[in-house]
């Protein structure tokens, strides 16, 4: 049951308290990723740092650097990363119809990282000399077309001429991950030291990579993924009626499940290119959001943006601070913190079904 | 539309994987009438709804809704002419009460605040205002096929009564007696307004009384069409679900009651 009915009189989602507090929150955590770590700043003197003309203070010279240069990128990627994968579950369990249903689980985040590993170990093999762009464009690329073949082979593989099997298309998720993981362990025999060390770094995923080009990929699939799933909100509410129901609702089901999974295979490749395997925020984020606030798709899909950020935000900065001033995979913090939720999620299912 | 026909079947062929249902199907039903369908297990009454509302593709023949080729139609347009209620739903999201009644309007051009009128005259209709803000999943299985009903009454709303089609599929199977008599009263009631209601039915009582024609199916083939009185017979019962019956009259209203 929602704790929260934010239906205002006009029907508004974005109106009442609720989206200037998750916009609080987001900006809270974003000061917090900015001026905590393994040094710390004064939150003043982190915000001089971050005006982009000069300001007389006597702030020591390498906060400048250390807030734009280092931990300001990774704040915005953790922002965008966070609210792709969010958004991204939650789309996805609506398409499945089903709560537990993650791009992790039906496959798409192990193809993506089945391509960046391709790519990790065929640049290190081969040894071209290829120009930097394309070598840090290439991982971006692999892991996308990685997500994107993973996606359509469930796709087709759970499609039948009645429509689509959601639980044809979980168990195919579940082969194609098995298959993936047994891509990236063959390359590893392949791989060097350095590769391995990056394979791993990859699988575990981690924020430290960020660079401008990361974030610009990162930022614009946000913004066309928010457009798209903010179009589809309504649809995607009928579609949880069943997908013989959406269509007697007028929703040409077909279309939009196409549509939906092309956008998901996106987000998820881009998010996986530029930050490795980061597990359970598109599973936990939307299960709060629903818990806050209803299933309600006009409402999921904005605060779990906000909220994947967010809590994003919060694991990175754990990562960093726990064993200071080396650093966590984000990943490992992600996934001590999801995987048990998972498993809570997997108990109430089973007492629902007992 | 030329005349009062607002659904036509013609010549309509299916198969079910390779067993055929339908090898030459045509039937016509009418605006403002409440026409059930009845037959045994198997006899094809869920697959005529479907192909009615497009879940099933015919695969000869041609289905002419309100003048128009079915495939001719426009989806969204089609939504508001023809609203199906399924027999069950496997919806297990938390939505309230009423955003699931809302769903009904996902097309129609209303307001938000003349969505909510609606949705309040449909649920207190049927007689679950006050659960508007109960999570769907708490309902008992009877509660929820009330929530539906007034959903795909709701998804009618703006439309002229005459053109509105209702396509009921076991719509009482959950009810308790009472509710059973308030739905398909409403249902009835649309009808004489000028709608087209199709139920399929399997209480013989609840066809007999409610409706004004009765389709009664074998085997994909129509074994009899008429009023109740001239459907019901102890004959046509006995040759399509082989059972002894006896028919009797109502008391009061004048309508067969079959025991």
């Amino acid at each position: 049951m929602s704790l929260f009915s934010p239906q205002s009189a006009n029907g508004s989602v974005f109106s009442g308290w609720l989206m200037p507090a998750a916009l609080l929150l987001l900006l809270a955590t974003a000061l917090l990723s900015v001026t905590q770590g393994p040094m710390s700043i004064p939150v003043s003197d982190a915000l001089v740092a971050l005006l982009p003309f000069e300001f007389a203070s006597d702030a020591p010279a390498h906060y400048q650097l250390v807030v734009t240069g280092i931990r300001l990128p990774r704040t915005l990627l953790c922002i965008a990363v966070g609210a792709i994968l969010a958004m991204c579950g939650a789309v996805m369990q609506g398409l499945f119809r089903n709560p537990l249903a993650d791009p992790g689980i039906i496959g798409v985040s192990s193809g993506s990282a089945a391509g960046a590993a391709v790519a990790i170990v065929l640049i290190g093999l081969i040894d071209w000399q290829l120009p930097e762009f394309v070598s840090a464009l290439a991982i971006p690329l692999f892991a996308f077309i990685g997500g994107f073949v993973t996606t359509i082979l469930v796709y087709r593989l759970g499609t039948t001429p009645n429509g689509t099997s959601v639980v044809m298309m979980l168990l195919a998720g579940i082969a194609i991950g098995a298959l993936s993981g047994a891509g990236i362990g063959l390359l590893s025999y392949l791989a060097n030291d350095q590769m391995l060390r990056d394979l791993s770094l990859w699988q575990m995923g981690s924020l430290a990579g960020a660079t401008w080009s990361n974030i610009a990929l990162a930022t614009v699939t946000l913004v066309i993924l928010c457009v798209v799933f903010m179009r589809k909100a309504k649809a995607l509410n009928a579609l949880l009626l069943g997908e013989a129901e959406a269509g007697h609702l007028g929703i040409k089901v077909q279309q939009l499940k196409s549509q939906l999974i092309f956008f998901t295979a996106l987000g998820v490749g881009i998010a996986v290119s530029v930050s490795g395997l980061i597990g359970f925020v598109g599973l936990v984020v939307p299960h709060l959001v629903r818990m806050l606030m209803g299933p309600n798709h006009q409402r999921l899909i904005p605060f779990s943006a906000l909220l994947g950020a967010a809590l994003l935000l919060l694991a990175d900065l754990i990562s960093r601070l726990v064993i200071s001033p080396a650093e966590l995979p984000v990943g490992i913090v992600t996934a001590l913190v999801g995987a048990p939720f998972f498993i809570f999620l997997l108990l109430q299912q089973r007492q629902r079904i007992a | 539309m030329s005349n009062s026909n607002s659904i036509q079947l013609s010549n309509i062929q299916l198969s079910l994987g390779s067993k055929q249902l339908f090898s030459d199907l045509s039937v016509n039903f009418h605006a403002g009438q409440h026409t059930a369908l009845l037959g045994a297990n198997g006899a094809g009454k869920s697959s005529l709804l479907k192909l009615i509302c497009g879940d099933r593709k015919q695969h000869g023949g041609e289905i002419n809704i309100l003048g128009q080729q079915r495939e001719a139609w426009d989806k969204p347009e089609l939504s508001r002419h023809l609203a199906v209620l399924p027999q069950s739903s496997e919806l297990s999201f938390a939505f309230s009460v009423s955003e699931v009644v809302a769903l009904g309007l996902l097309n129609s051009k209303l307001s938000y605040q003349q969505q909510q009128v609606v949705v309040k005259q449909q649920l207190e209709l049927m007689d679950i205002w006050h659960y508007r803000d109960t999570p769907y999943p708490q309902l008992s299985g009877g509660e929820k096929q009330r929530v539906h009903y007034a959903r795909v009454t709701a998804q009618l709303a703006t439309t002229p009564v005459e053109q509105q089609i209702l396509l009921l599929d076991e719509p009482t199977s959950a009810l308790d007696l009472s509710h059973q008599q308030v739905l398909m009263e409403h249902a009835s009631k649309l009808s004489q307004q000028g709608a087209t209601v199709i139920s399929v039915v399997h209480d013989l009582n609840l066809a007999s009384r409610y409706c004004q024609r009765i389709l009664l199916l074998k085997h994909g083939e129509m074994c009899a069409d008429g009023e109740p009185e001239k459907v019901l017979t102890q004959a046509n019962i006995h040759q399509v679900f082989d059972y002894q019956a006896q028919i009797l009259r109502h008391p009061e209203q004048d309508f067969p009651v079959i025991i």
